[in-house]
């Protein structure tokens, strides 16, 4: 089976012919001979380094994308698609080579489908304001009514036999007054069902903004760090104008984080634990899930492993504070119940620390730590409201047998799991560790 | 004198409009626009046919046929539902329910005529 890296030679030939050159023009360019390019371009031979550089810049590709080609989430993404249209006969086996090949198409069709769920979303969330919102109803209501009593009198004034002078008036002075009536319950309606300002992004749902927000940066702000800078104009504001409403309560919690955990102590005692959120817990003396919202800041481009946050509610709802390859659960369909984030709510307070393996994805293995806690203090006589939260830490140290995990039943191979729902679109694998939690 | 109707609606202007046409016809027109005494206003008046809007003030017309075809002194009495909801599961409950007849809003008044002479001379 080929890998992503022995793909290098494919796509370079790829890109070569979309851009029109022979092996002897790229060759020349890069100052090699024709026939080492060939011996490259069917991966023959491994390049990198200088070489690898010179033939990205050439073909005006980035360099990662051309020595790793398309990320996991790209293609994982792609393998969603085709399972949303299984008429198709589009076989997921082949994003991959899809994504690395035809990168801007497969952008295009990412973007296209993100579209389509978005406005699916939208049309639903409509159609239920249309069917059960009370208001709507009324103001319906009012118009058909004012309707009602416009066309039967107009019937009678029009249709019927001439009228006394008496009744014409007061017909007439029943039109007018139904017609004042129609104009404010017409404008109400309108009003109601507007369109939503141009200048807002409403190709995304509430809590989407909220997580596309964060992911921009990427779980990290620098201004709400501690300590404060002393500079008055960097000083940490107590809300970010351009965050979503939706947000500020997550970014209270940071700004709390953060004053406990301060960045440059954590940064170093994480080293020096080995990330482990228990121990660094015990060394700050704080609980374990600010801990683990604290390592989530950490910044990859510091040296600090990849990190992903998630949060999810009793209910199964996901937020994604910090999204990392691998965990892309679907926005319309449940996702994989054996993720550790779920397993915490069976216990609250109880640490689980569980090693995930994805299929596909070359195996792509994620060290997961999770608990669940309270979101509300006490009471008595009511349900306590349970949150859940979970780090995810890439390329992780050698740990336990890793459990499988998938992002939703239609995309796991596992056809003999406990937890399955619905049959899969994958060709079955072996079972591993697949099995209730 | 005519043959007695209530009218429970509570839209003046479409009431004024049926009375009109009704009285027209030689019908005398009860009129009555709250849904919470309704029932006692048709069990007072005992008229030859009811013409019973869905949604009025303080209950729903559905549950206030209910309730009259509960009544032994009002369970075979005409009753003409107007509404502005045309759904098929609405229409299923007036039949449910016992109407004698469904009219969705709006409607004509040669419409509203014809079914409360149909209604009343059966």
């Amino acid at each position: 089976m080929q890998t992503q890296a022995t793909l290098t030679g494919a796509r370079i030939r790829e890109r070569r012919r979309l851009a029109g050159l022979k092996q002897a023009d790229l060759a020349k360019i890069v100052g090699i001979s024709p026939s080492y390019l060939n011996l490259i371009e069917h991966d023959r031979r491994r390049i990198g380094g200088k070489l690898l550089n010179d033939l990205a810049r050439a073909l005006g590709m980035d360099l990662l994308a051309l020595s790793t080609g398309a990320e996991i989430s790209v293609i994982a993404a792609l393998q969603s698609i085709a399972q949303v249209h299984p008429e198709t006969a589009a076989n997921p086996a082949e994003a991959t080579a899809l994504a690395d090949r035809f990168p801007e198409w497969a952008a295009l069709m990412l973007k296209q489908q993100n579209t389509i769920t978005t406005l699916q979303d939208r049309l639903t969330a409509l159609s239920d304001r249309m069917s059960h919102d009370p208001n709507l109803a009324s103001a319906l209501h009012e118009v058909i009514s004012v309707v009602t009593a416009i066309r039967s009198t107009t019937s009678i004034l029009v249709e019927g036999p001439e009228l006394e002078p008496d009744w014409q008036r007061r017909f007439h002075r029943n039109l007018f007054d139904d017609s004042l009536r129609l104009t404010d319950g017409a404008r109400a309606l309108v009003g109601y069902l507007d369109v939503p300002d141009a200048t807002t992004n409403s190709t995304l749902s509430p809590l989407e903004t909220v997580e596309a927000y964060f992911a921009t940066h990427d779980y990290h702000f620098p201004d709400m760090e501690h300590p404060a800078p002393k500079s008055p104009s960097q000083s940490p504001s107590p809300t970010d104008e351009k965050a979503p409403p939706l947000a500020a309560p997550f970014l209270a919690i940071y700004r709390a984080d953060a004053a406990r955990i301060p960045a440059t102590e954590l940064a170093k005692v994480a080293r020096q634990f080995d990330y482990d959120p228990a121990m660094i817990a015990a060394e700050f003396g704080t609980d374990l899930a600010q801990t683990l919202r604290r390592l989530a800041s950490l910044r990859q481009d510091a040296g600090h492993p990849a990190m992903g946050l998630v949060l999810a509610d009793a209910a199964g709802a996901i937020t994604i504070l910090r999204p990392i390859p691998g965990f892309s659960p679907p926005r319309t369909a449940p996702t994989c119940p054996l993720w550790p984030v779920f397993q915490a709510f069976s216990q609250p307070g109880l640490p689980i620390r569980a090693q995930v393996r994805l299929p596909g994805h070359q195996g792509l293995q994620l060290l997961c730590y999770a608990i669940a806690h309270p979101r509300t203090a006490p009471q008595f006589d009511a349900p306590p409201l349970l949150q859940a939260i979970m780090l995810m830490r890439a390329d992780p140290p050698a740990h336990a047998t890793p459990r499988d995990v998938a992002q939703s039943c239609r995309m796991c191979p596992h056809t003999a799991c406990a937890a399955r729902r619905e049959p899969s679109a994958l060709p079955p694998v072996k079972p591993h560790s697949i099995g209730v939690l | 004198m005519g043959q007695r109707v209530l009218l429970i609606e509570d839209e003046p202007n479409i009431i004024e409009a049926i009375r009109f046409i009704l009285s027209r016809d030689g019908w005398t027109v009860h009129t009555h626009s709250d849904g919470q005494t309704a029932q006692d206003r048709v069990r007072g008046l005992l008229p030859d046919l009811v013409i019973l809007d869905v949604m009025l003030p303080g209950r729903s017309g559905f549950d206030i046929l209910r309730d009259l075809r509960a009544d032994h002194a009002t369970k075979d009495l005409p009753v003409l539902m107007l509404t502005a909801r045309g759904q098929a599961k609405d229409r299923e409950l007036a039949e449910k329910l016992g109407a004698s007849h469904f009219m969705t809003k709006p409607f004509s008044n040669a419409e509203v005529l014809e079914h409360v002479r149909l209604l009343a001379r059966n």
